[in-house]
């Protein structure tokens, strides 16, 4: 069991996540490209940088893990509201173009409503729980990168992670069995929106 | 897009993008193409920004009659008070001073196809290379009985945003608790599928609050609607739906709820096989509806009353050189949208790029999502992709379908937080 967890988190770091031919992306298929994210930025926002207040930000996205998000949706094996319809959508060789194309945009970070006490304190938790994995003083993750993502959107996903979604769940069981308390993850969010 | 800038897609349809580049200081001293764009709402701006986006080499004109652009996404919010109409208002600003798009305030009143140019009510006329109809719906003023446009300040239809949606807003603070308030629904196909019920589900959130003896009746033309089973489960949760409490009554044509006839003096409408009467404290007539008057009064409909188009780029079948998109025009599979409007038109706008600069048109990709609010933290949602197949656009194997019912209150709430980002973000992408 926490071999394969240590496998997944490595293949996530490494970038060799689904068994796409690892095939350069021809230039020509800029236009294509933009045919494609154009139908993802009404939603998430342009250049996937999200007004909020709950869709993501894609924008910035390491490309295993967007790759990883939308096969997962398709497959049904992570919880969405439209994007699990969406994703079904678009073929793998799509999917991979869409990747690339928002790996590569800048991240916009909007003001959020952050109580800064929750904040100051969900730093310190950072720090001590999840920093090894989300780097945020740094910015050079090797996971999602999670500054500035919106709050509600951070909620949804606890909860569904909570629900047994993926390698988080047993790190979110870790968490709470080791603060008592399930709140503490409230100063968590905080700290993640209160990112600029 | 930053990074999504002039003539890309010369450059990689011609081939690398060098060439496309070198291609450019050739020709640099021809004249500049113009597109023309008719209308500035979820089509035109959408399509108007993106070609000068991609290719700021072509100079794009959007003629638009008002200054001020009210979205009807979300105008049913201003209904139940939950937003107010400020709220929902956009100014074209930033789309001439950013993207340079020339916009001029006026109304588009004939199209001469041969000369290519479009007559403006002011009196100036425009040429274009290319133009883009995208007007929205008109109304078939002549298709109900006792109701026309000259009654729309006492019964609206509040069918397109702004003050239409103010005077019916009014008319339901005025009315007393324990009032009727009726909304007739018009055969399809009509602009946003969904929107008479979710229009209902937010008077309903009105009344509960503040006029909780009143009901809403919804006389409907069509014998089934987008996301019924949605709707109705939702209606059941918050608003009593099917007991004798309900606040909402859904009149299928089989029970009689197709209108006749409309009695504006009494307030009265009359549906059904056998025209029953039925007496409103506030009436909300949607009318049946058709292409843009531009759209047919230059021969871009047929006798559909929409406008026939090649679905991969939005060219009229009818007329060279026009494209129409958005409500106006038969896009296969596709609803008449906001969201629609908003793909078709980034769809058109390659294609115009694509015939003016002589590249070669990618594949199209579309998606629709909408949302509808039945109450308080309460949305459901539909969304698909759709691809060019056969000439026409059809929603892709496997990869369309609404919420599931049964799903909890965090779900809901989820969806309408969604909702909210789906407004913030589709009316960012069209006007800043």
């Amino acid at each position: 069991m926490h071999f394969q967890k240590y496998k997944y988190i490595l293949l996530l770091i490494t970038g060799v996540i689904v068994n796409l031919p690892a095939k350069t992306l021809d230039t020509n298929t800029t236009a294509q490209v933009f045919m494609l994210v154009n139908t993802c930025v009404g939603c998430h926002g342009i250049d996937g940088s999200s007004l909020g207040p709950a869709t993501p930000t894609i924008a910035g996205m390491r490309k295993p893990l967007f790759i990883k998000a939308m096969q997962d949706m398709k497959n049904g094996l992570r919880p969405s509201t439209v994007m699990g319809v969406v994703a079904n959508g678009y073929t793998d060789e799509e999917i991979e173009m869409m990747a690339d194309f928002f790996s590569k945009q800048k991240v916009v970070r909007y003001r959020q409503n952050v109580d800064l006490e929750k904040a100051q304190r969900g730093k310190e938790l950072h720090k001590q729980y999840c920093d090894s994995c989300h780097k945020i003083e740094v910015r050079t993750q090797p996971l999602f990168n999670i500054a500035g993502q919106w709050m509600p959107y951070l909620r949804f996903r606890l909860s569904q992670f909570k629900n047994g979604d993926s390698m988080m769940a047993s790190a979110l069981e870790y968490f709470v069995l080791k603060n008592d308390s399930e709140e503490r993850l409230e100063e968590l969010i905080h700290f993640y929106g209160s990112q600029q | 897009m930053s990074n999504f800038t002039r003539r890309h897609f010369l450059g990689l349809a011609a081939g690398t993008a060098a060439a496309g580049i070198a291609g450019y200081y050739f020709i640099a001293p021809r004249a500049k193409k113009k597109v023309v764009v008719i209308g500035g709402g979820a089509g035109g701006v959408i399509a108007a920004k993106y070609i000068r986006k991609a290719d700021n080499m072509i100079d794009v004109t959007l003629i638009e009659p008002n200054k001020d652009y009210y979205t009807c996404f979300m105008s049913n919010e201003v209904l139940s008070g939950v937003h107010t109409i400020d709220s929902i208002k956009f100014g074209y600003d930033k789309l001439s001073s950013q993207y340079g798009i020339n916009m001029v305030y006026d109304s588009a009143i004939a199209i001469d196809a041969n000369a290519k140019t479009v007559r403006l009510q002011g009196g100036t006329t425009i040429a274009y290379d290319r133009l883009i109809v995208s007007p929205g719906v008109d109304y078939r003023w002549d298709a109900i009985d006792g109701y026309d446009e000259s009654l729309i300040e006492k019964i609206p239809h509040a069918w397109k945003a702004g003050s239409q949606t103010v005077i019916l807003r009014k008319q339901l603070e005025a009315m007393k608790n324990g009032g009727t308030v009726i909304i007739t629904v018009p055969p399809k196909p009509f602009r946003c599928p969904p929107a008479p019920y979710e229009r209902a589900s937010q008077i309903a959130h009105y009344m509960k609050q503040h006029k909780p003896q009143s009901k809403v009746l919804i006389f409907d033309a069509n014998q089934a609607f987008a996301k019924q089973p949605l709707f109705i489960e939702g209606w059941k949760k918050l608003y009593g739906y099917g007991t004798d409490k309900s606040f909402i009554e859904w009149i299928p044509p089989e029970e009689g709820g197709e209108l006749v006839a409309v009695d504006a003096e009494e307030m009265t409408i009359y549906a059904g096989e056998f025209e029953d009467e039925h007496k409103a404290d506030v009436l909300n007539i949607v009318p049946p509806q058709k292409a843009g008057k531009i759209a047919i009064e230059s021969g871009l409909a047929d006798d559909t009353g929409w406008c026939p188009v090649n679905q991969q780029t939005f060219e009229s079948s009818l007329q060279k050189d026009i494209h129409v998109i958005g409500d106006s025009c038969i896009a296969g599979a596709m609803p008449k949208s906001a969201y629609s409007a908003n793909s078709q038109a980034k769809v058109c706008a390659q294609a115009v790029i694509s015939a003016l600069e002589g590249g070669k048109m990618v594949e199209p990709s579309f998606v629709n999502t909408c949302y509808s609010l039945i109450g308080d933290d309460f949305a459901i949602s539909v969304a698909a992709i759709y691809r060019l197949k056969d000439g026409k656009i059809q929603a892709t194997q496997g990869a369309s379908g609404t919420s599931p019912l049964d799903a909890s209150l965090e779900y809901r709430r989820s969806e309408a937080a969604y909702a909210y980002s789906w407004y913030k973000n589709i009316t960012s992408d069209m006007f800043s």
